[in-house]
């Protein structure tokens, strides 16, 4: 999901959980998912990535796991959401209108919304959300890091004035996903508190999982299911198991080598999301060697992309183009496929005065399915071209605070999150998580001035053109992206399509498609 | 008769360790390196077929017990030989002291081994969490177990013999009581074998296994059960040989101790 | 077999005995490299950001000031909230209590029997049999509970599609009432127990069954199953009683294993997912509670059977 910053943490967990991995494939002669009795035909029960024991009742911290997120898109209402070509969708916020200065923005709210506890949802409440949330930056990521919510102010019941820091003309999309609304005022996160999303909490559930019953009287598409039971379960084999037998109808989420097995298998169907994750190569520009330009531009040309993504992802993806955010909307398209030149990195290699090799260690973990292996492959590949690469395997609990961030040469995560996001978080100079030391002036100044730019299409063109840069100049090396694979029951329908935020809305599912 | 068995069972159980710590030398083909298709059943050139990589799964079976075997023999001596020198210890003074020493070893049974060994590994290198666990674990078994075989010996006929002559307790408790039990403390030594080995599977499923590409026979445990419907050799095979390497020598400490007693 | 000095009698020698336990749980807790601030942060927070984090979740005052705040609340049965998800401990594990619960009894319904009887077995059973009985008895101890579940999974699940080799508790139920899914992970926890609890009783069996008037019973024809409840197993209900406690504590641990392996959100699952997250009260309280389950058993062992059966 585009929380890959919420995934990553959530590998805390799969990684302790991890392994787990019991199982085998179901027996050949599957038996078609069995389904609970008849009676509980209209709950459809979806096995998440998450971990129960982590389950969190505050929606502005840390999501850690996407169980949560799903959890959290269910009982609350966000301002938009992102649609499955990318662009930004209204849900409660109908309109987002700014100034000429790009600085002040007038967000209007619906005013069919209420609570589950009968009172109506005010631009109030949105703004109260979006200020908790500010005051929670250290647990998700300054996600309103580009607001002055001081300066912000309600205007009526249906609207609130957002002030911007600088020029801002990605507003719709930086309120997508993450911005629950909670009543103004709400202060105890212990328990659940009112929402107004197309389901609510019942008391039925526990450690194991959640059940929600459909809102008759949400504002928007009635959800066909009355019941949607939410588990969180760490291991991506024991989800995938879980469907298999019948005890779940949709397990977020699914080891590759599975989806493998299952082809073929009528009962249950795969659904793919294109390009939802990637393992970026991180080479930090202000460390030798990768401070010379000639050896990031050699490794990226030493990669043997196809064989990664067949070995790594079984295939379930495609090969990367060393863009970061290849699936955000602003990408470019049309850039040739870098592809494997080992004559070509031989010589940038000699000319960097590394003909005779280099000695490095390769960072990697276990936190995310492959993410080793790919390391072990990548370490085989530069081989070819005299950089001996030790892998070291760090555990996955700690990775993301101790290798993260601070080491020179690693394999870093994204899940497919939008470009501007990785800008805030990974391209920022001065943060502690600008993990490739990008600090080129001129292109800071470009993405402001992108930022600046009112025109849809001019701006997406500018933005291309900084991702384009980004690819060609910077520390990473992109080499594969590996589609979200999630098996469903036969007959299941409503999943959401798109990667990110989008796939955690999953009000339409039902059993009856 | 025991005796022959015990002898037997040494030897096999040696065998065993020889296997898992010379199995790298007999490997035809770099245990780390890709060559086949993910998840290919046994063929011609690759007897056990492949893994979920492409590795062939009879190389990493020969070379996955070298490390843990290694370990799980250094965990059991640290924590044979503190359990009997403790044990010793405590058991021939029957003090203040030794009861502390006893104290600690009940408050540490009383602990949930998997805690301790836990935050051990979070803290330490694997093998180094494994030592720590089976100490914390085993030795005060070892230690009840020496300390009341000492204790028992402190007033038998050739321990007040050696006495009366005017030997020191400690060159008694070295040349007499000792030997005496060697039976008693290789079983003991056996136990805390498959007891290190037992935790460093259990770690590994919680996620604290060794980097890859090693190979290790836990960790194929973990990394190939996804494939044991396409192939089962790559999971059953690397549990098979952790069963025998853990059954024989608890067959061998049973056999050390079954001499006096069972029928 | 010695002990801690006895003079106090068997609840204060509990609670010194849990006192001592609190005191390295904690300072274990303490030691763990990186803290949930950490966590929280996720590796993108500032170290402003982490600094507040750690004020808000009391991180930054002294060890001993901790220590006590936490044992004054386990006390007055306020052991804390969780770091993480800011839920009361209590209310996490009262959750799980039934699912490691469930599991827990189930291994030992099941394993003491199994543990009856093949210590029985091995010592009274049919003379060929013996030493085949034995042999299971002494290998199947040893066996890693991995191996175990990869056993029993490739062979009842992926073989013969018998049982789900995961397991997804209903929403809302006690775990009784899914017993079909119970079956591999209790197997996986009775299997080894059993083995290993019959490796202990063996001894204490022979020892009865070589007395006088167990000889006699047999030469009077009783029945194997008449002299066996009638004449052995009263004989070892101390010992057996240990034994009890022994197992207790291995499948405290062992639960944890299991419920990782099979998908289940008991006490163990939730145990070793807070020490990754560095949930500190989540572990200390979880921690001190097995050894609570761990020390009652032990001293009740104590109290009925003197003397020892050896391990």
């Amino acid at each position: 999901m585009r929380s890959q910053f919420r995934r990553r943490t959530a590998a805390v967990v799969t990684a302790v959980a991890v392994l787990a991995g019991c199982a085998g494939n179901a027996p050949a002669a599957a038996p078609a998912p069995a389904g609970p009795p008849a009676a509980a035909n209209d709950t459809v029960r979806y096995a998440a990535p998450g971990s129960p024991s982590n389950a969190v009742t505050d929606p502005h911290g840390l999501l850690p796991g996407e169980s949560d997120m799903v959890r959290m898109a269910l009982t609350y209402d966000v301002l938009t959401v992102p649609g499955a070509d990318g662009s930004t969708r209204p849900r409660l916020a109908t309109e987002w209108r700014p100034d000429k200065t790009l600085t002040r923005w007038r967000i209007t709210v619906r005013d069919d919304a209420t609570f589950s506890d009968g009172r109506p949802v005010r631009a109030a409440d949105a703004l109260f959300s979006l200020r908790r949330m500010g005051e929670k930056a250290a647990e998700n990521f300054g996600r309103m890091a580009m607001f002055d919510l001081g300066a912000s102010k309600v205007i009526d019941d249906t609207a609130f004035e957002l002030v911007t820091r600088k020029p801002y003309a990605e507003v719709g999309r930086a309120l997508e996903g993450a911005t629950f609304v909670v009543p103004e005022g709400s202060d105890d996160f212990g328990e659940p508190v009112p929402g107004s999303g197309p389901f609510r909490p019942t008391a039925r559930g526990g450690a194991q999982a959640v059940v929600y019953e459909r809102n008759d009287d949400w504002w928007g598409p009635a959800p066909p299911s009355r019941f949607i039971e939410v588990r969180a379960v760490p291991d991506p084999q024991s989800r995938a198991q879980a469907l298999l037998s019948g005890q779940v109808d949709l397990a977020g989420g699914v080891p590759a080598t599975l989806a493998k097995q299952q082809e073929g298998n009528s009962a249950v169907r795969l659904l793919r999301r294109p390009g939802a994750t990637l393992y970026p190569l991180v080479m930090r520009m202000d460390t030798e060697p990768f401070d010379d330009h000639r050896v990031r531009e050699a490794v990226r040309l030493a990669l043997d992309r196809r064989q990664l993504l067949d070995t790594v992802f079984l295939g379930y993806g495609e090969i990367g183009n060393d863009l970061i955010t290849p699936k955000d909307a602003s990408s470019p398209r049309d850039l040739p496929q870098r592809t494997r030149d080992l004559g070509r990195a031989r010589k940038l290699m000699a000319d960097a005065g590394l003909a005779g090799g280099v000695d490095l260690t390769l960072h990697t973990t276990t936190a995310y399915p492959g993410m080793d292996s790919a390391a072990t492959l990548i370490s085989q590949q530069l081989a070819g071209i005299g950089i001996r690469a030790e892998v070291s395997l760090e555990p996955a609990d700690t990775y993301f605070s101790e290798i993260y961030g601070r080491k020179p040469f690693y394999l870093s995560y994204l899940g497919g999150i939008p470009f501007l996001d990785v800008v805030r978080v990974a391209l920022t100079p001065g943060s502690p998580t600008n993990e490739t030391a990008w600090k080129d002036p001129a292109w800071f100044a470009g993405l402001d001035e992108a930022l600046a730019e009112a025109d849809d299409a001019r701006r997406s063109s500018l933005l291309a053109d900084l991702q384009t840069e980004l690819r060609d100049q910077g520390g990473y090396a992109v080499w594969a992206l590996s589609d979200r694979l999630d098996l469903a029951r036969a007959g299941l329908s409503g999943v959401p399509e798109g990667i990110g935020f989008a796939s955690a809305f999953i009000d339409q599912v039902s059993l009856d498609g | 008769m025991r005796r022959r068995t015990a002898g037997a069972l040494a030897a096999w159980a040696g065998a065993a360790v020889l296997v898992a710590l010379g199995g790298r030398a007999l490997t035809g083909h770099d245990p780390a390196a890709v060559g086949a298709t993910p998840w290919a059943g046994p063929e011609p050139g690759l007897p056990l077929g492949a893994d979920g990589l492409g590795r062939d799964v009879l190389s990493r079976v020969l070379a996955g017990g070298q490390d843990l075997t290694l370990t799980a023999l250094a965990a059991a001596l640290t924590a044979s030989a503190l359990g009997v020198a403790g044990g010793l210890w405590a058991g021939w003074n029957r003090g203040r002291l030794s009861r502390a020493a006893a104290a600690t070893a009940d408050l540490l049974l009383a602990l949930p081994l998997l805690l301790l060994a836990l935050l051990a590994v979070v803290a330490l290198p694997g093998p180094a969490a494994v030592i720590a666990g089976t100490v914390l674990g085993g030795t005060p078994l070892t230690l009840r177990v020496v300390a009341d075989a000492t204790a028992g010996a402190r007033h038998a006929g050739y321990v007040e013999a050696a006495l009366a002559r005017g030997e020191r307790g400690a060159s008694v408790l070295m040349r007499e009581v000792l030997p005496a039990h060697a039976g008693i403390i290789g079983a003991d030594l056996a136990q805390r074998f498959v007891l290190s080995v037992q935790l460093a599977v259990a770690l590994n499923v919680l996620g604290f296994g060794p980097a890859p590409p090693a190979p290790d026979w836990a960790a194929m445990l973990r990394e190939n059960l996804p494939g044991l419907g396409l192939n089962p050799a790559a999971t059953i095979v690397p549990a098979l040989a952790l069963a025998v390497l853990t059954g024989s020598f608890a067959a061998l400490s049973h056999a050390l101790t079954s001499r006096d007693g069972a029928p | 077999m010695f002990q801690l000095p006895r003079p106090a009698g068997v609840p204060v020698r509990a609670a010194l005995l849990l006192a001592a336990a609190s005191v390295v749980i904690f300072l274990c807790t303490a030691a763990l490299p990186g803290d949930a601030a950490d966590v929280l942060g996720g590796g993108r927070a500032t170290a402003e950001e982490l600094a507040r984090l750690r004020a808000e979740q009391g991180l930054d005052r002294p060890l001993p000031v901790r220590y006590l705040d936490w044992l004054s609340g386990v006390l007055t049965g306020e052991p804390g909230v969780s770091l993480i998800t800011g839920r009361p401990v209590a209310e996490l594990v009262a959750e799980r209590a039934a699912v490691t619960l469930a599991l827990a009894v189930a291994a030992l319904a099941l394993g003491l029997p199994l543990t009856t009887a093949l210590a029985w077995a091995a010592v009274r059973g049919p003379r060929w049999a013996r030493p085949a009985v034995n042999t299971l008895i002494v290998t199947g101890a040893a066996l890693p509970q991995a191996v175990v579940a990869a056993a029993l999974v490739a062979w009842l699940s992926t073989a013969w599609g018998a049982f789900p080799p995961v397991s997804m508790l209903p929403a809302g139920e006690p775990p009784w009432h899914r017993p079909d899914l119970l079956v591999l992970p209790v197997l996986t926890l009775a299997l080894p127990t059993a083995a290993y609890g019959a490796a202990l009783l063996r001894g204490a069996i022979a020892d009865v069954v070589a007395q006088p008037y167990v000889r006699d019973a047999e030469l009077r024809g009783l029945s194997p199953v008449t002299v066996l409840f009638r004449y052995v197993l009263p004989m070892v209900a101390a010992p057996a009683t240990r034994l009890f406690a022994v197992l207790l504590g291995g499948l405290v641990a062992g639960t944890a294993v299991v419920e990782i392996l099979f998908g289940l959100a008991g006490l163990g699952e939730l145990l070793v997912t807070a020490i990754s997250t560095r949930d500190v009260p989540v572990v200390q309280n979880v921690a001190l509670l097995a050894a609570a389950v761990v020390v009652a058993g032990l001293l009740v062992a104590d109290a009925a059977a003197p003397e020892a059966v050896r391990s």
